[in-house]
């Protein structure tokens, strides 16, 4: 059935500057701890690599 | 039920010990939403002789020294009491403890900008998004440019919300 109201435009993926702007709504949808969560498993992703790098350059 | 994540736990013992801090930097875009990363916390400490005090208690309940310093000197209350940034490194991860912000804004004159949230049973205050951006206008360093595209779309997309 219409309803006669126009669909609402599509959100923008990306706006003017590159900003993925889904990433952003994706963390906006996440809570404060989960935020923190993902934060903190990029910085043990990133140590894990640093360290297999010294590692390798033994 | 998992195990508490490193930068969690040293919130939790900065709380604990009954630190007045504002959570600063990146970890506060991340508060705010915004998807960026970083690898320390930055926290703005409120410089009274009492504060300081705990703030003393709870870096050397995590093992805090310095990391600019090879001799793996303990900040103490002299180091805090000043306007400057502790850059230390702890247990928990690396920690900076920072008496300014921007060029001499401090925990009392910066707190009207900033909103407390709940995490994991804990009260974290943090800096406004908006603030944030400003705080790093004024920086003016390129990785604070950088990151500044990031947080501007991050307040634009939580005024459409």
């Amino acid at each position: 059935m219409h309803d006669g109201l126009d669909p609402p435009a599509p959100l923008p993926l990306v706006n003017a500057d590159g900003v993925d702007l889904t990433l952003i709504r994706w963390t906006l949808a996440l809570s404060p701890l989960e935020r923190l969560r993902v934060l903190q498993g990029h910085i043990d992703f990133a140590v894990k690599v640093r360290d297999a790098r010294r590692n390798s350059a033994r | 039920m998992p195990a508490e994540i490193p930068l969690v736990e040293l919130l939790r013992v900065l709380v604990g010990h009954g630190v007045e801090f504002i959570v600063v930097g990146g970890v506060a875009a991340v508060l705010n939403g915004a998807p960026v990363t970083t690898f320390d916390l930055d926290i703005l400490h409120r410089r009274t002789p009492e504060n300081v005090e705990r703030l003393v208690a709870a870096l050397t309940a995590i093992d805090a020294v310095f990391r600019t310093d090879a001799r793996r000197i303990r900040p103490n209350a002299s180091h805090l009491m000043g306007p400057g940034h502790a850059l230390l490194e702890t247990r928990l991860g690396v920690l900076d403890s920072l008496g300014t912000i921007e060029t001499d804004a401090t925990y009392d004159t910066v707190f009207e900008d900033t909103f407390v949230l709940e995490i994991d049973g804990m009260m974290i205050r943090s800096l406004e998004l908006r603030r944030l951006i400003r705080a790093k206008e004024i920086a003016g360093r390129p990785k604070d440019f950088a990151v500044l595209p990031v947080l501007r779309a991050t307040l634009e997309e939580r005024g459409r919300s």
